[in-house]
């Protein structure tokens, strides 16, 4: 309160100014004496007082970066609350048909960005119908037409070597003859024939290169085509048509009956029996291999079919013609495979979200007539379709549109109807109880895992399992710390020197130690874990109580009250501890996020030691996720930008409190 | 001084010492993981009956085992039908052939899984020096650049530069490193395909030292980044406390230039915390990064500790633990003892 006050009026009172005091007062005129006329006692404050917290909290309000870091982490604590309840797919049972889609957030195309489309380059194509092709395997496509947006740009590749797929959809190349012994022979026969020597024959054939696997060593293979009879199961290369060379011409014709005329002459034979083969001689100790690329037999201008073969992919996969035969150390493989590959933008939702062909059991088909969505009447005729009709309700939720048959099965005395019909997947699933809209729109945030689980729930499911981790293990040893290093600060002496020493042991021993030990002794759970964390996580809270503890206790304060009578709860609790308060839910709030990296440290160190069963935390989430950092990147992508928002705001907000719990700060931002 | 530092390194050795018996104990309370194949399942036995852990029954009392009054830990027939039984001796009596056999033949046990029957204490030495390594020239760059960075930082306080580095400095100690390994492992190695995502083994690094020699770049990276971030922060914080005190002004006052009162009185002065931070890091050179040498498959000690606790190769883990817990105890000393050694006003131990 003011001791002076501006006064109203002008005039001063004469007795004060022929005093000598108010004398300097003179040319301040303006003054005059409040309390004159008044007692003087205590006022209330017009102010509203101020705690320690209030006072923090105004400072931790001005730094903006700690504010809009604690907002963040309120609003990803609230998701990993929510979330888990709130959406309603399903993430504890397989569906493999919604298998790693990609995120997509919004259902408009946003040019592949985060729309749950992709682009695909050169996936295979299947030559006759231009649509990607199935997997040999499988039988079934990766990619089907429902999910391929606009054109497929097409384009052919060369690939090498045989896989299965390039001998189903590939075209032209070449067969390789390769020996497979060292300094072999390798004989690759056509099936048998009768060659009609009063006919014109006629072979067209292409032949390239014979190497040998280590040129440097020297030596050249020998290959060329023969006619051999046969004889009593055995080959015998009776008439060289092309003599054994190593200097290969690309294309060849040849006329067969004037070669073996000439080389039998003896023109009583009119007919020989046997069959055409290339033959190719590796040098000594070595290997090799030749290249054919087709091999056209006519009689008469007339093409052979059950000899002949003009695409060596297709002839190898036994899509063309008849199949030759190998003889020796020989090997077949293929070479520079046509294949037509496709790129395009691939819509994974529409693809997961079509419609196929289903066969729903008599037990689905009654139980959706049960939710009242369908009508039917059973025909018990196979093959017919009985009367069909969708409710009103059943436009909007039944899986099954369209019936195209009634299909009965007998196993042993068990009858059994079904009917196909056009499915619906999303309906189903919905119905089903996979996902949570009966939509085609529906959006996984995060994409979906192997197991066609919504990754954002399994996300923030592990999210709030280690968050509860964490909130636990930060109260649990913070009480631990205070306690112990409250007692080993105050009281000192041979009691601070036992406990530093046992501190100073269990410190010792490595943290990944001593959690596999228990983790492995006493099984893997939340409480378990949660033991782990706590075993040794309070000592760095209780050397900062200690240090506190060594700080205050000689204070005068503290000395008065203990003249005073207090006891040492009361000096510990009400005199020394306070002042480490702001201290303690520093250290407590950062604590969190080091229990979640530990957390995630193990579960990505030591996989097989880890498991929760059906319940996943945020660490086993993320190392599960790395397996898939090659070929499904989302995965671990989401996963390590949420844990490094996490980890961010943690820090920040962390530091924010650290500052507005200092009171030497005080005024600082001001 | 000399007698505060033998009194810490008997204190270390003592720590130590308990340290590794309670984790001897409890890793001897879980069950033995043998070797797969025969002969070295007998190998191992024999060598485990040598260094007096167990005992072997004999064939006469292989009735006793029958009825139940002997208990073994491993029983097997070789392939010709000889039976082997052996009995662990209880884990007291084991303990106390453990630490005799480390004081009088310096014999750690062999490695069960990782590499069957070769010495413990051997594999770890082949594998001290690739962590070594790989840390040593992580550490020779993130030191010089974290310091640069806090420095430049220090002297733009306030400014746009400043506000930079501070960001990403707060980013590079928030992300946890196995997140920096995934991100430079999916654009550099699978993306772009610049870099191999798996450290080559010896034959693959003779027949292509090129790439050999790239593989070191994402761990490198990996195991800088953090360390850059926290150099950065330190000297940041340090020279700011250093150029707002009074002697700087009086150094000003006196004619400096700002660039000699910097290098000449303010560096010198926030280099006390500075220089144990660095020698910590150098100590930490050896244990090598378990994180990192598990997901880039480097076969360095911290990546072998991982291995070994996974499959359950104890005495390989028994070797690293006493690695580990020997390097930080040090580390403490060392750290302790450098303070002095970069500021004289600083006396370890003395009496108050």
């Amino acid at each position: 309160m003011a001791l002076f006050k501006k006064k109203k009026a002008p005039e001063v009172p004469a007795e004060e100014t022929s005093n000598e005091e108010t004398f300097q007062f003179k040319q301040e005129q303006d003054f005059e004496f409040v309390q004159l006329d008044k007692s003087i006692h205590d006022v209330k404050f017009k102010t509203k007082p101020t705690t320690y917290f209030k006072d923090a909290l105004k400072r931790f309000l001005k730094s903006k970066s700690s504010v809009t870091a604690a907002a963040i982490l309120g609003v990803i604590v609230l998701m990993a609350i929510i979330v888990p309840v709130a959406d309603g797919n399903d993430i504890q049972r397989e569906n493999r048909v919604l298998q790693y889609l990609p995120p997509k957030f919004w259902d408009i195309d946003a040019g592949g960005f985060l729309d749950g489309t992709g682009y695909i380059t050169n996936a295979q194509l299947d030559p006759n119908t231009h649509l990607p092709a199935a997997s040999v395997d499988s039988g079934q496509a990766q990619y089907v037409e429902e999910g391929i947006m606009g054109e497929i740009e097409e384009s052919t590749m060369i690939t090498d070597g045989s896989t299965s797929s390039n001998l189903a959809y590939g075209a032209n190349g070449y067969v390789t003859i390769r020996v497979t012994t060292n300094g072999g022979t390798a004989h690759y026969l056509s099936p048998y024939i009768n060659l009609d020597l009063t006919a014109e024959n006629v072979i067209e054939f292409n032949m390239q290169s014979a190497y040998t696997e280590d040129p440097s060593k020297g030596g050249t293979p020998q290959v060329g085509v023969f006619f051999y009879i046969s004889e009593e199961g055995s080959y015998v290369p009776t008439y060289e048509l092309v003599p054994l060379t190593t200097d290969l011409e690309d294309n060849y014709t040849l006329d067969v009956t004037s070669l073996i005329n000439e080389q039998i002459n003896d023109s009583s034979v009119t007919a020989v029996q046997g069959c055409f083969g290339f033959e190719v001689i590796a040098p000594e100790g070595r290997l090799a291999t030749t290249y054919v690329k087709d091999f056209q037999y006519s009689v008469n201008g007339t093409v052979n079919t059950s000899v002949s073969w003009s695409d060596s992919t297709a002839f190898l996969a036994g899509r063309e013609g008849t199949a030759w035969t190998r003889q020796g150390s020989c090997q077949n493989s293929l070479e520079d495979t046509e294949l037509l590959v496709g790129s395009f933008r691939y819509d994974y939702y529409a693809a997961a979200f079509r419609d196929d062909t289903f066969t729903f059991s008599e037990q689905l088909i009654n139980s959706y007539i049960a939710k009242g969505y369908m009508t039917y009447t059973w025909n018990h005729k196979a093959g017919t379709v009985g009367e069909f009709a969708l409710t009103e309700l059943g436009k909007e939720y039944c899986p099954i549109r369209e019936v195209t048959g009634e299909v009965h099965e007998r196993f042993q005395d068990i009858e059994s109807w079904s009917l196909t019909g056009v499915r619906s997947r999303y309906r189903y699933m919905y119905d089903e109880g996979y996902i949570s809209t009966n939509s085609p729109n529906i959006c996984f945030l995060f994409g979906t895992t192997e197991y066609g689980q919504d990754f954002f729930k399994i996300l923030f499911s592990g999210l709030l399992f280690s968050l509860g981790l964490g909130v636990l293990t930060s109260i649990i040893n913070i009480t631990i710390g205070i306690v112990w290093g409250a007692i080993s600060g105050y009281f000192g002496g041979w009691v601070d020197l036992l406990m530093e020493r046992m501190t100073e042991i269990l410190g010792g021993m490595p943290f990944i130690v001593l959690m596999t030990l228990i983790v492995l002794l006493l099984g893997s759970s939340f409480w378990t874990l949660l033991l782990a964390l706590c075993l040794t996580g309070w000592i760095g809270m209780s050397a900062t109580t200690r240090s506190q503890f060594y700080r205050f206790k000689g204070r005068e304060y503290v000395l008065a009250s203990r003249t005073l009578g207090a006891s040492d709860a009361r000096l510990i609790f009400r005199h020394i501890l306070p002042n480490g308060v702001g201290m303690m839910v520093t250290s407590g709030v950062l604590m969190i996020p080091s229990v979640i990296f530990s957390e995630a440290t193990i579960s990505y160190l030591l996989p097989g030691v880890i498991n929760f069963g059906s319940s996943q935390s945020f660490g086993v989430t993320l190392s599960t996720a790395q397996a898939y950092i090659n070929t499904y990147p989302y995965m671990i992508i989401s996963g390590s930008v949420i844990m490094a928002i996490i980890m961010i705001c943690f820090n920040l907000f962390g530091n924010g409190l650290r500052d507005a719990f200092n009171p030497s700060m005080k005024g600082a931002q001001d | 001084m000399w007698k505060y530092v033998v009194k810490r390194i008997l204190l270390i050795c003592l720590t130590a010492f308990i340290v590794l018996s309670i984790t001897y104990m409890l890793l001897q309370c879980l069950p033995v993981n043998e070797p797969q194949s025969l002969s070295n399942k007998i190998a191992f036995w024999d060598q485990q009956v040598s260094l007096g852990y167990c005992w072997k029954v004999p064939v006469e009392k292989y009735n006793l085992i029958e009825t139940g009054q002997i208990i073994p830990t491993t029983d097997f027939y070789d392939d010709v039908g000889n039976r082997y039984a052996y009995v662990y001796y209880s884990i007291i009596e084991r303990y106390g052939m453990w630490i005799f056999n480390i004081f009088t033949k310096w014999d750690w046990g062999v490695s069960t899984q990782i590499e069957p029957t070769i010495s413990a204490m051997q594999i770890i030495m082949e594998r001290l020096p690739v962590s070594m390594e790989l840390n040593l020239i992580s550490v020779a760059i993130s030191t010089p650049l974290g310091i640069l960075l806090g420095i430049v930082a220090a002297l733009k306080k306030g400014k746009f530069t400043d506000d930079f580095i501070s960001t990403v400095i707060m980013i590079f100690i928030s992300v946890p490193s196995f997140v920096v390994i995934s991100f430079l492992l999916i654009w550099f190695s699978y993306g772009l395909g610049w870099l191999p995502s798996q450290w080559p083994t010896n034959s693959e690094a003779l027949a292509d030292p090129t790439r050999a020699a790239l593989a070191y770049i994402i761990p490198v990276c990996a195991l800088s980044f953090g360390s850059i971030a926290g150099f950065a922060r330190y000297t940041r914080a340090e020279l700011c406390e250093v150029m707002s005190s009074e002697f700087l002004l009086l150094a000003r006052t006196k004619g400096l230039t700002k660039g000699q009162s910097v290098v000449r009185h303010a560096l010198r002065n926030s280099m006390v915390p500075i220089v144990p931070m660095i020698i910590s890091q150098f100590i930490s050179i050896l244990s090598g990064s378990m994180i990192l040498e598990e997901l880039y498959n480097i076969p360095g000690i911290g990546n072998m500790f991982v291995e070994g606790i996974n499959r359950r190769d104890f005495s390989v883990v028994m070797v690293d633990m006493a690695v580990y817990t020997l390097i930080g105890l040090f580390a403490t000393l060392i750290v302790d003892l450098s303070y002095g050694v970069v500021d004289p006003r600083i006396r370890m131990g003395e009496a108050k």
